[in-house]
């Protein structure tokens, strides 16, 4: 027991087969594509598109991991579209009729969401609906209600303060966010060799640990690097968010349960698990970010049409969670892998929309790239 | 009837004259049972005799108020009405089936539930902590090297999966511990481990209420043994005084007078006839060996076949019984018989004299087999169609229907005729046209077999086809068999009722570990025996013979380091 030297003889490879750090890698090889192509490189590189690209990926990723916690329960939810255009029309209506701040209409928003998310939750613990036509009511019927309050009219102007909330902050502000994110992951990282060592437990090699490192300070300085003019409002809450989610998924009792009840309910029950408030939790969960998104959706356009806010968001954001390597059937999934997902989502809209493939066309690859992903997933886990 | 000799040792946990009844079927009349401090108490009765209602007593599945008597932990009167409860109370249940999360890791497992801290949901959980906590664990039950803290425990093969399930059990404190057929899934080293593990968690003080319906077992590890009949104890004996066939008549109870009501033979068992099904040396791989997910080449001799070079022949009319405990390998036989092995088979299956290679259903059905499941909610029946929908499922053989079905459609007048003429036949109590979820256990399972009458099955494939079945319905299906044998079908039935296996069956297979053991007439064979030749207790000399000379028990090894670990 005294000298457990690494799990495996071979953990490079651990390592490499590793499926967020696949997903790691088909992003970069995007990434490397667009940058070498010809009629791409100019345009991509630039931090501007770059700065763009994350921007419109936020939405996704703020929706995408509460969609985790819900897919990884078993569950999934179709109303978050929906979702956003309402929280987006009573944010406006807020603010263009009622002449509240920011912070109230914004509040406002994530309650009425909250509510729909525990309604759906509720209908799946104690009425026994399942999840896909509990929302997919929702999805019918909350868009609706948009509609009705705004007399299916597109409202406009936001106010000043509302309007932030899709802006930038201002260039030193960001710095000192990567400087944030760099300073607080290597604390983490050290402070986990720390303990662990502490505690007498085996720690991963030190390459592995030197490694993990190095992806930190690559990350924060590319950031640092992108929104040196400044970084989007959207991209720190959703970079706030997905910290948030990670952090739930990876080390508190809620994330645990989510696993337990996605990977046998059952044997969650029996032991102990308090599912039916952990589901509650997870869908009020997704509520709220839902209503974050339609919130940021609205500032970033400064206004909502409500027939037309957050259409097919659900469908991105599955589409996102599933690339990521989340299982459908649950039990499975990480928070990095959805933003990696969702990255990889924006960046192949991004990069056909550079090379001119036109929009028709972007709607056959995307939906092939999610075909090749979740095959891939279905023979990965039959070698298994 | 308890041990006269007056035990000093105080009683942990004892059961008082429990009552429980399901609408009108009482499952426990009068069912006690006395554990004391420190000792291994076995559990046992046949199916249905009331064990696992008593489990689920303990685990709180029942509430208080449907049952009558009382259960008593060191002296006090509790009432479960979950788990937790039972674990509050020290009472630690380990369930056949393995309640984990296979994509957690062994330490999330080992403390699911019962993270440290306040409770609350948004509690951060501190990993390494829990790690650690784990592997002190693994390391105080000897098992450390065998598991790592951080494996996902679906990683781990079935037996170490086992041992976290148990170490779960006791990690919390418990001083009584249930197990429910813990060797279900074990190879036999894996078991012997585990006896000898529970004999030093016995010495120091825990208590151990062993279920299970393999009599070896409970003769070797169990200090008193209590016996279950009909949801009554017929009494507890001393282990070590008295003998395995004692306690098999205990269990059987002898009211059925040896051989219960024989009918008439079924068919002819002619001989010169050829056979309707011949199988030679087939050998269906399990669908994950027994003990797996170690690269380790010392765990070499894993079980691999759910059942082993079985060879048997059976002739038109003729009833051929499959009997042994689970995990023997009878369901494995009848599914590859009807192309659902999941890893294929080896070895040659000849049908009505063809040779088939049985890959889907739909293959043995061309080739003239039918099955009727265990699971008939499950896998018998569409649960939301009507009877006649349900009856005329299979591919037809009818011509005219046949070529409908090639172009996709369905005629319903030629269903509801079908359906009216099998509803007649077999005096099903029900229309065409109502739902099957509506009709009783007996009639659904006369629609299971009136898919399959069209035209009669050369191989009909019983897999307890009156389990849940009331003694009405029972008659009218044995008729019904009757007759298909008087046609010529030939039946292979797996059933652990016993008086049912001898009532039907011309001959008898006893399978145990996958390989057929022994055979026996089935007009000369008692039910001791056949009980005794499936639990592998010992009745004769030449049956201990032909299990210690089996290939298969020795070679069934794992992991040496996990033994040494626990010896």
């Amino acid at each position: 027991m005294a000298v457990a030297t690494a799990t495996s003889p071979t953990p490079w490879l651990n390592v490499a087969s590793s499926r967020e750090l696949r997903t790691v890698f088909v992003l970069l090889f995007m990434w490397t594509v667009l940058a070498i192509h010809p009629e791409t490189r100019e345009a991509f590189v630039s931090s501007g598109n770059f700065s763009n690209l994350t921007a419109q990926v936020s939405e996704i990723v703020i929706i995408g991991v509460g969609m985790t916690l819900v897919v990884l329960i078993g569950g999934i939810d179709l109303s978050v579209g929906a979702g956003m255009a309402l929280a987006g029309v009573v944010a406006a209506k807020l603010q263009i009729d009622g002449h509240q701040p920011a912070w109230v209409a914004v509040s406002a928003a994530i309650a009425v969401c909250g509510a729909i998310g525990a309604w759906h939750g509720l209908l799946v613990t104690r009425f026994g609906i399942p999840p896909f036509i509990a929302t997919l009511s929702g999805f019918l019927a909350y868009r609706g209600v948009g509609l009705v309050l705004s007399d299916a009219r597109g409202l406009s102007p936001m106010g000043e303060d509302f309007q932030t909330l899709g802006g930038r902050l201002p260039p030193v502000v960001s710095l000192a966010l990567s400087a944030l994110g760099l300073a607080v992951g290597t604390a983490m990282i050290l402070r986990r060799v720390a303990r662990r060592t502490r505690l007498g437990l085996p720690n991963p090699a030190t390459t592995l640990t030197a490694l993990k490192l190095g992806a930190i300070v690559v990350t924060t300085g590319f950031c640092a690097l992108i929104y040196k003019d400044g970084v989007p409002v959207p991209v720190v809450i959703a970079a706030v968010a997905a910290s948030a989610f990670a952090f739930i998924l990876r080390r508190t009792r809620l994330g645990r349960y989510a696993f337990a009840i996605g990977g046998n309910t059952e044997a969650a029950r029996l032991s102990g698990v308090p599912v039916v408030k952990v589901t509650m939790a997870i869908y009020i969960g997704i509520g709220v970010l839902t209503a974050l998104a339609g919130v940021v959706a609205a500032a970033r356009t400064n206004g909502v049409t409500p027939g037309n806010a957050g259409l097919m968001r659900e469908l991105h954001v599955i589409t996102a969670v599933v690339i990521g390597g989340t299982s459908l059937t649950g039990g499975r999934g990480t928070m990095l892998g959805t933003v990696i997902g969702a990255l990889i989502f924006g960046t192949l809209s991004n990069g056909m929309n550079l090379m001119g493939v036109n929009s028709n066309w972007q709607l056959i690859v995307t939906g092939q790239i999610l075909l090749g992903a979740s095959m891939l997933d279905a023979v990965s886990s039959r070698k298994k | 009837m308890s041990s006269p000799t007056a035990s000093p040792t105080p009683s942990a946990l004892s059961l008082n004259d429990i009552e429980k009844s399901f609408g009108g079927v009482r499952a426990l009349q009068g069912a006690s049972l006395e554990a004391r401090k420190g000792e291994i108490l076995g559990l046992c009765g046949e199916n249905g005799a009331g064990k696992s209602t008593i489990l689920k007593i303990l685990s709180g599945v029942y509430p208080r108020s449907s049952y009558s008597g009382s259960v008593k932990v060191f002296g006090q009167e509790r009432a479960f009405t979950s788990t937790r409860d039972a674990q509050e109370a020290g009472v630690a249940i380990v369930h056949q089936e393995l309640l984990l999360v296979p994509e957690l890791s062994v330490a999330a497992n080992l403390v699911l539930g019962r993270e440290p801290g306040r409770g609350g949901l948004f509690d951060a959980l501190d990993d390494d902590a829990i790690e650690a906590y784990a592997r002190a664990l693994l390391v105080k039950f000897g098992v450390d090297r065998d598991i790592q803290a951080k494996e996902p425990v679906g990683r781990l093969g079935i037996g170490l999966q086992q041992v976290v399930e148990i170490i779960r059990a006791l990690a919390q404190d418990a001083t009584i511990l249930i197990l429910d057929e813990p060797t279900a899934a074990l190879t036999g080293k894996e078991t012997q481990r585990l006896m000898t593990w529970l004999r030093g968690l016995r010495d120091c003080g825990t208590t151990c209420i062993y279920v299970s319906h393999r009599m070896d077992e409970i003769f070797t590890i169990c200090d008193r043994v209590t016996v279950l009949r009909d949801g009554k104890t017929v009494g507890t004996v001393d282990a070590k005084a008295t003998l395995e066939a004692d306690v098999v008549s205990m269990m059987v109870g002898h009211a059925v007078g040896g051989k219960g009501v024989r009918a008439t033979p079924l068919g002819l068992a002619g001989a010169g006839t050829h056979s309707v099904l011949r199988l030679d040396d087939v050998s269906v791989r399990l669908a994950r060996p027994a003990f797996e997910g170690s690269d380790d080449p010392h765990e070499q001799g894993v079980r691999r076949f759910a059942a082993t070079a079985i060879s048997l022949n059976v002739k038109p009319g003729e009833v051929v019984a499959l009997c042994g405990a689970m995990g023997s390998g009878r369901t494995a036989l009848l599914s590859t018989l009807f192309g659902c092995s999941e890893r294929g088979y080896t070895g040659g299956i000849r049908i009505g004299g063809r040779e088939v290679n049985l890959r889907s259903p739909r293959e043995a059905i061309a080739a003239g087999v039918a099955l009727i499941p265990e699971d008939r909610k499950g896998r018998g029946l569409v649960l939301g169609m009507t009877v006649g929908e349900n009856i005329t499922l299979p591919p037809s053989k009818s011509l005219i229907a046949r070529s409908l079905e090639w172009v996709g459609l369905v005629s319903e007048e030629a269903e509801e005729l079908i359906a009216a003429k099998r509803i007649r036949e077999l005096k099903i109590r029900g229309d065409a046209r109502a739902e099957v979820a509506t009709l009783s256990g007996g009639n659904q399972q006369k629609v299971v077999l009136g898919k399959w009458l069209e035209t009669p099955p050369l191989l009909l494939l019983l897999d307890e086809p009156t389990r849940g079945v009331d003694v009405g319905a029972r008659e009218e299906i044995y008729g019904l068999l009757n007759e298909l044998g008087k046609r010529g079908t030939a039946i292979l039935l797996a059933s652990s009722d016993i008086p049912e296996v001898l009532r039907l069956a011309h001959r008898i297979l006893i399978l145990r570990h996958g390989r057929v053991i022994e055979e026996l007439d089935g007009s000369t064979a008692t039910e001791e025996e056949i009980v005794a030749l499936a639990t592998g207790a010992t009745p004769s000399s030449s049956v201990v013979e032909t299990v210690e000379s089996d290939p298969l028990v020795k070679p069934i090894s794992s992991s040496k380091r996990l033994e040494e670990a626990w010896l």
